[in-house]
């Protein structure tokens, strides 16, 4: 009797959170919606891992999502800051006011 | 034929520049008054510029003294030493070393040459002196007597052709001396293709001696014709020498006669024989001592000497040398036709030095290369000496050259009178030495009577236009009294030269004096190892031959005197009688013209067709197209920087999607 | 049985939350939507019986870094987005196109992949093996992770901080 939960399902799952991600860092304009994104990108990567984790048997896939969440908080607080600076320079959080690399 | 002989040309012997350094020596003098003047001569005072320039004449001239002592040291037969300076090129097959060839006609040439060149050059030093270009004048002479030098001790045609190409270059740029005159520019543009035209025909001719015999080497080539060596030419096979130039060509035309005709060609153009002689009278446009050095004494004889030189090589094709002949005689009258009627005193002595290169040829073509040689080096003292009358002349008119405007100069400019009558009576064969070498040439075409005759009357027309000279510019009524007033005697510095060439011109007769006044042949003998023996001929004869042509020279004379001194204005009544003949003269039978139709318009019609079309429209536009490609395709790259980070995060994932279909095509194929 | 129906709610739950994170012009909503997709994935954490990982997600992911962005947001005090014209007009469909294409490729992937089923059902992994991994074989790792929290901290006050007036 197949009881468990159907690993394919959730790998297939953390690809449609992860390609959502990127739909919202290339089209959204408001940088806080664009990082958010990326921290929706970094969630879907976590649970491909633990779906790993538990299909090998293996505990350091956990461990790594573990550090991943570490770090992410640590980004998180590091980006946000670069966004306020953004913001203090430009006035605005429209992303495409920073364009200064215009050729 | 007079003059036929066994010539010795083949016996030369080789030398090493270690025994024979004097002979390097000789052109280094010019080279370095060039260099010095060259590099610094702006910046030096102007005496030292002329001390230089001058002393590195001189210099030349007392080496070639030097060699010419250490040269009649030796045996009769041992004279001709080519002396091996270093391996110039040595590719293969080709072996072309830098040699110099010490022998009797080449120091007779070089002494000539840097003797007439001092005098020059000190003339010059008075002639030149108010011009701001002075070094540039000095260097370029150096230079030019450098390779003229070069020229005539070279052991091969190729170092000979370095001293051909030289000169010509240095007769360029001292033609257009003044270069910011229009017509001196001009000139010297003309003068420098019309001479390039025969230098192909030499050049082409060199390079077929080289495929032939495999060296360019005077004594080899000679020697090889000489013992009839085998050879093996270009065409494959081994055939003796004599074959080889005997083998037909084109039109039954042996392949001898065809080399000796380019070789000609080139000495066509460098000596300003019919029809290349368009250069010289336009060369006028440069400094009057230019025009003495290089276009009376120098380099316009170069042909005459390759000519004496390969002689060996022309005697093997007796219709080359009838054709050296034919020209020769027809351009001596051909010119001194127009020297007649012309108008401007140095255009006379133009026409009259294209005259009298052309008896030179006329004696090489009949074999008497030696008398060929002596009216050369007389010829360079007397024609020079004229040059620098005219020069003085000009100097105390102010760069007049009209001699209608000039006349009875004589009161005033004594010295100059009397050196241009030294110098005129020469040239019109009355006076030694002109009068020994001009009758030495007549004497030896006497065998060929068509070309006898053209000598003759080539000697009446060249004594008649001499006086005509002399009249109307040193004695009667002055034309034009402003300028006779302010006209003056020329320096020392200038009329010391003139001096010495008039000194001169007398006393080289004594290198060859005629039959009847005794057996002087000093000349003749010397160059005998080299040009072979001269026929000579007995007093009787020499007395006869002389006659004619003194009284052919006194009816030249007497037309003259009753057509400017007795009777003026007489002559001017016949040429309105036959204005066609006059207008054919005077307009120098429009062969300018002539070619200007034929070549000049064409030529530059084509060049500005291909200037416009091919230089613009295409290689320009080539150029100009990757520049303009460039910068579009810069233009439309540059939209790839929006400067937006959506398009730059659009641009990362859609890599990384491609990256990821790989990877999925990578893992399926297994 | 069950389980696998509970899942699929969860997952659809989750991609709604994603969804609507995107959809919505305010930021504040925007925060909220991942909240909820953030709790979905807590609780398939805990389908798949990493329950230390499903607290610490709900506590860390999203009770402190989405505190985080509620705290800038306030502090720049933004509103409704009003940026004005869109400039890359294009960009939607090039950026539905893409991810749609990844999205495809994922899901393929995923589905075709050969994974051990596990058939236990809820079987829960014991904290105590985790941590005594956690302390041996990964120790430099926890102590790096340290480390580059000090860091961050740090750069984030000197990077806020204002320039002194006249200085």
């Amino acid at each position: 009797m197949e009881t468990g939960v159907p690993l394919n399902w959730v790998i297939a799952l953390s690809g449609i959170l992860f390609s959502i991600g990127i739909l919202g860092v290339l089209t959204k304009r408001n940088i806080i919606v664009i990082f958010m994104s990326v921290e929706l990108m970094l969630n879907a990567a976590n649970l491909a891992l633990v779906a790993f984790s538990r299909a090998h048997d293996n505990l350091d896939g956990q461990i790594f999502v573990f550090f991943t969440m570490t770090l992410a908080a640590a980004e998180v607080a590091v980006g946000l800051a670069i966004i306020v600076a953004l913001f203090r320079l430009k006035g605005s959080i429209d992303v495409d006011r920073a364009n200064l690399l215009k050729g | 034929m007079a003059g036929t002989h066994e010539a010795m040309a083949w016996s030369v012997l080789k030398g090493s520049v270690e025994d024979w350094s004097a002979i390097l020596v000789l052109p280094t003098f010019p080279l370095a008054g060039f260099v010095i003047n060259g590099l610094w001569g702006r910046r030096l005072p102007k005496a030292f510029v002329s001390f230089v320039a001058c002393g590195a004449i001189a210099g030349a001239f007392l080496s070639a003294l030097y060699l010419l002592t250490m040269n009649l040291a030796l045996p009769p037969s041992q004279r001709a030493i080519s002396v091996y300076v270093f391996p110039w090129m040595d590719a293969g097959p080709i072996r072309l070393p830098f040699t110099l060839l010490f022998d009797p006609l080449s120091l007779t040439m070089a002494l000539t040459v840097s003797g007439v060149s001092f005098l020059i050059h000190v003339y010059s030093v008075g002639y030149m002196a108010h011009d701001d270009e002075f070094s540039r004048y000095f260097a370029l002479l150096n230079l030019f007597v450098f390779f003229m030098l070069l020229l005539v001790l070279a052991g091969n045609l190729a170092v000979m052709f370095i001293g051909w190409e030289g000169v010509g270059f240095c007769s360029f740029a001292l033609i257009s001396f003044w270069f910011t005159r229009e017509r001196a520019a001009e000139a010297g543009r003309k003068a420098f293709l019309v001479t390039r035209f025969g230098d192909f025909g030499f050049f082409v001719a060199t390079l077929a001696l080289l495929a032939i015999f495999g060296t360019l080497d005077f004594g080899d080539i000679a020697f090889a014709l000489h013992a009839n060596e085998v050879l093996t030419p270009w065409w494959g096979g081994k055939v003796t020498a004599q074959e080889a130039l005997h083998k037909p060509t084109a039109l039954g035309i042996s392949l001898g006669t065809l080399l000796c005709l380019g070789l000609f060609v080139g000495a066509i153009g460098k000596s300003a024989q019919f029809p290349l002689h368009v250069w010289l009278p336009d060369a006028m446009e440069g400094p009057t001592p230019v025009s003495a050095l290089i276009h009376a004494a120098t380099m316009v004889t170069a042909g005459v000497y390759m000519v004496a030189r390969l002689h060996f090589l022309f005697e093997l094709s007796p219709v080359a040398l009838l054709v050296v002949a034919v020209i020769g005689a027809f351009t001596a009258t051909f010119a001194a036709t127009m020297g007649c009627v012309e108008n401007d005193i140095k255009r006379v002595l133009a026409y009259s030095t294209i005259s009298q290169l052309g008896y030179m040829f006329l004696a090489c073509g009949v074999g008497a290369y030696a008398a060929g040689i002596y009216h050369l080096v007389t010829h360079a003292f007397f024609k020079a000496l004229l040059f620098l009358c005219a020069g003085s002349v000009m100097h105390a008119l102010h760069d007049v050259l009209d001699i209608r405007r000039m006349g009875g100069l004589a009161k005033k400019m004594p010295t100059t009178a009397t050196t241009f009558w030294v110098g005129g009576l020469a040239l019109a064969g009355l006076i030694p030495s002109g009068l020994f070498s001009k009758d030495a040439i007549l004497h030896a075409a006497e065998s060929q009577k068509a070309l006898w005759a053209l000598g003759l009357f080539t000697a009446v027309l060249t004594a008649f236009y001499t006086v005509r000279l002399g009249i109307k510019v040193f004695h009667g009524q002055p034309r034009d009294t402003e300028l006779f007033e302010h006209a003056h005697e020329s320096p020392s510095v200038m009329t010391i030269p003139m001096a010495l060439l008039a000194i001169g011109t007398i006393a080289v007769s004594i290198l060859w004096v005629p039959a009847f006044l005794g057996h002087w042949t000093i000349l003749p003998d010397y160059l005998q190892s080299v040009l072979g023996e001269t026929h000579e001929p007995s007093a009787a004869e020499a007395l006869r031959s002389t006659l004619w042509a003194v009284g052919a020279a006194l009816l030249g004379v007497i037309v003259a005197l009753w057509a400017y001194a007795w009777q003026p204005g007489a002559l001017w009544r016949v040429a309105q009688a036959l204005p066609w003949l006059y207008r054919w003269m005077a307009g120098k039978y429009f062969v300018d013209e002539l070619y200007a139709a034929l070549i000049t318009r064409p030529g530059r019609c084509l060049s500005e067709w291909v200037s416009a079309h091919f230089d613009l429209g295409v290689i320009d536009a080539l150029v100009n197209g990757v520049g303009w490609l460039t910068a579009r395709v810069g233009e439309r790259v540059r939209r790839v920087q929006t400067g937006f980070v959506r398009n730059y995060a659009l641009y990362f994932v859609t890599a990384s999607l491609l990256v990821l279909l790989y990877l999925l095509a990578q893992g399926t194929r297994r | 049985m069950w389980l696998k129906g509970l899942f699929l709610l969860v997952a659809v739950l989750s991609v709604l939350g994603a969804l609507g994170m995107l959809a919505t012009p305010n930021p504040v909503h925007s925060v909220l939507y991942l909240v909820l997709t953030l709790f979905c994935v807590a609780a398939i954490y805990l389908m798949l019986g990493a329950e230390f990982l499903a607290v610490v997600q709900v506590i860390v992911y999203a009770g402190a870094i989405m505190v985080l962005f509620l705290f800038v947001i306030m502090l720049l005090n933004l509103g409704r987005d009003e940026f004005g014209a869109d400039p890359l007009p294009r960009q939607w469909t090039a950026g539905l196109f893409v991810c749609g294409g990844i999205a495809v490729v994922m899901v393929a992937v995923g589905l075709s992949v050969l994974l051990r089923w596990r058939t236990d059902p809820l079987q829960l992994v014991s904290l105590k093996d985790l941590s005594r991994l956690l302390f041996t074989k990964h120790l430099l790792a926890f102590e790096i992770a340290s480390l580059i929290l000090l860091i961050g901290m740090v750069g984030v006050v000197v990077m806020v901080k204002r320039p002194k007036e006249g200085a």
